[in-house]
């Protein structure tokens, strides 16, 4: 176990908006985290882990009639500091990669827009609620990298590939809610 | 209990993990001085060979760096190698290290000068050496031969081993993924008869009629670390994996690679035939093997 130490400094900025048809908030937060632990990267200052530099959150939500809602989310995060190689080299027969300083390199950046509409249907005497909720995750089909991998092409034994893996594409869903 | 909220959903999920290839900037580094270099006890041509990292995504070879300064000396020698290939660089064929002195080499490239130094440390002699075919009955060897060694391991931590293995004189373990290595930590001045040094692949050797040879050269913790290093490298891959590090070097100036010297121990394996009973043939042995190891093949192979 190495022990060290982390500095994390920021700034948030928050609007909210919360009469009206249209609510909602836009939110925005600039962050930098940073660790020094001995014997990781030389001893030298590298990015943490889960260091986003830029975070951006969009949330609206608009009531078309009583029953009938609207609502939209749109998020945006700079992405995650990654080790990467960042040249290659011959030694005694092998191809042998050469690292950027630790989480030297970035993750592709993350975005997502979402939306869902809700219908409400009208309250019965027995105080029985219901209503129905169509949303979509990830509307335009963002390819959001959970990991990249540098592997070997499958045509080229002398190329390498940036491999990525993602997990989510579009997702629609119905769900019909209610409650007694 | 307020209130309970039953949620019925109907959800259609056309996502599952996916992977593709991508387009993805590293940014570009600086093209990194690459050093493959070796003194050794043996008298010979010692070869520097030196290269230019390139983009990791690049699918060339690494370019050769020619036109470069390459010296070796000790305190007693100093050895100006000539570029025999474009990247290659070579001393006179007369030239040999000495046990126990430093080697410095010392590279002066398009107006960077480059520097690594380290200890050649004597390594023991190999008594014996057994070739022979590892049982495929048990857990640990597939279809393998394995190389079992005698010799005395000297007193004191701090041995690092490498193992090469010859068919006719040919090195077969030329990369540097098929040699094998190891340290004293568990077995320091301990005298063996029949450690297991190596595994080879059937199909990369024909022992039938061959002469097998293995090689010991002693080598630097610095080295053994580099080795360990670019294993690991190698075994990487899954998503729990730690990040990726740089293996050590000895060179300065911010040059890769590894600047070795090393002792040479050799002897003829003994290769070991079995009959079909899956018992050794001890006469057959004695014929295919150097003179002295008949104790040690009694004593591994005798009934």
């Amino acid at each position: 176990m190495r022990i060290g130490d982390a500095k994390s400094y920021g700034l948030e900025v928050y609007i909210h908006k919360q009469k009206g048809n249209l609510t909602g908030w836009i939110s925005y937060t600039l962050s930098k985290t940073t660790k020094v632990t001995p014997g990781i990267n030389f001893g030298n200052t590298y990015l943490a882990n889960h260091d986003r530099r830029h975070n951006v959150a969009i949330v609206l939500s608009y009531d078309v009639s009583e029953r009938f809602n609207v609502s939209a989310n749109w998020v945006y995060v700079t992405g995650a500091p990654m080790t990467v190689p960042v040249g290659k080299y011959e030694y005694q027969g092998q191809i042998i990669n050469i690292y950027s300083e630790r989480n030297g390199g970035k993750m592709p950046d993350y975005h997502r827009f979402d939306v869902a509409i809700n219908y409400d249907f009208k309250k019965v005497k027995n105080k029985f609620e219901h209503g129905i909720n169509f949303s979509v995750y990830n509307v335009y089909r963002r390819k959001n990298a959970y990991a990249i991998n540098f592997v070997q092409d499958e045509d080229n034994a002398n190329k390498v590939d940036a491999k990525m893996t993602y997990l989510f594409d579009i997702i629609p869903a119905l769900t019909y809610n209610f409650k007694f | 209990m307020k209130k309970y909220y039953y949620i019925l959903g109907f959800i259609i999920i056309l996502a599952s993990s996916c992977t593709e290839i991508i387009e993805f900037d590293v940014g570009e580094s600086d093209p990194i001085l690459a050093v493959d270099a070796e003194i050794t006890t043996e008298r010979k041509a010692h070869r520097v060979k030196l290269n230019y990292s390139t983009s990791v995504f690049d699918d060339e070879n690494p370019p050769l760096v020619t036109g470069a300064s390459v010296i070796i000396e000790d305190d007693v020698h100093l050895h100006i190698l000539t570029e025999v290939e474009p990247g290659i660089y070579e001393t006179l064929d007369t030239v040999r290290g000495y046990e126990g002195r430093d080697y410095n080499l010392t590279i002066l490239a398009d107006d960077n000068t480059y520097t690594a130094t380290e200890t050649l440390k004597p390594v023991g002699e190999i008594e014996c050496a057994f070739l022979l075919k590892g049982d495929t009955s048990s857990l640990f060897f597939g279809d393998e031969y394995i190389v079992l060694m005698s010799a005395q391991e000297p007193e004191g931590l701090g041995d690092y081993y490498l193992w090469n293995y010859y068919e006719d004189g040919v090195l077969i373990s030329d990369t540097i993924g098929e040699k094998f290595y190891g340290d004293d930590e568990f077995v320091d001045g301990t005298n063996f008869n029949g450690v297991l040094v190596v595994l080879i692949d059937t199909e990369k050797v024909d022992p039938v009629n061959k002469t097998m040879m293995l090689e010991m050269k002693s080598i630097s913790e610095g080295y053994y670390d580099y080795l360990l290093a670019l294993q690991l490298e190698k075994f990487r891959g899954s998503p729990f994996d730690g990040p990726p590090a740089n293996p050590p070097t000895n060179l300065s100036n911010g040059a890769v690679g590894f600047f070795r010297a090393t002792d040479v121990s050799q002897k003829n394996m003994c290769v070991v035939f079995f009959n079909e009973n899956g018992e050794p043939n001890i006469d057959l042995i004695i014929q295919t093997c150097d003179f002295g190891c008949a104790d040690a093949i009694e004593d591994l192979f005798g009934q």
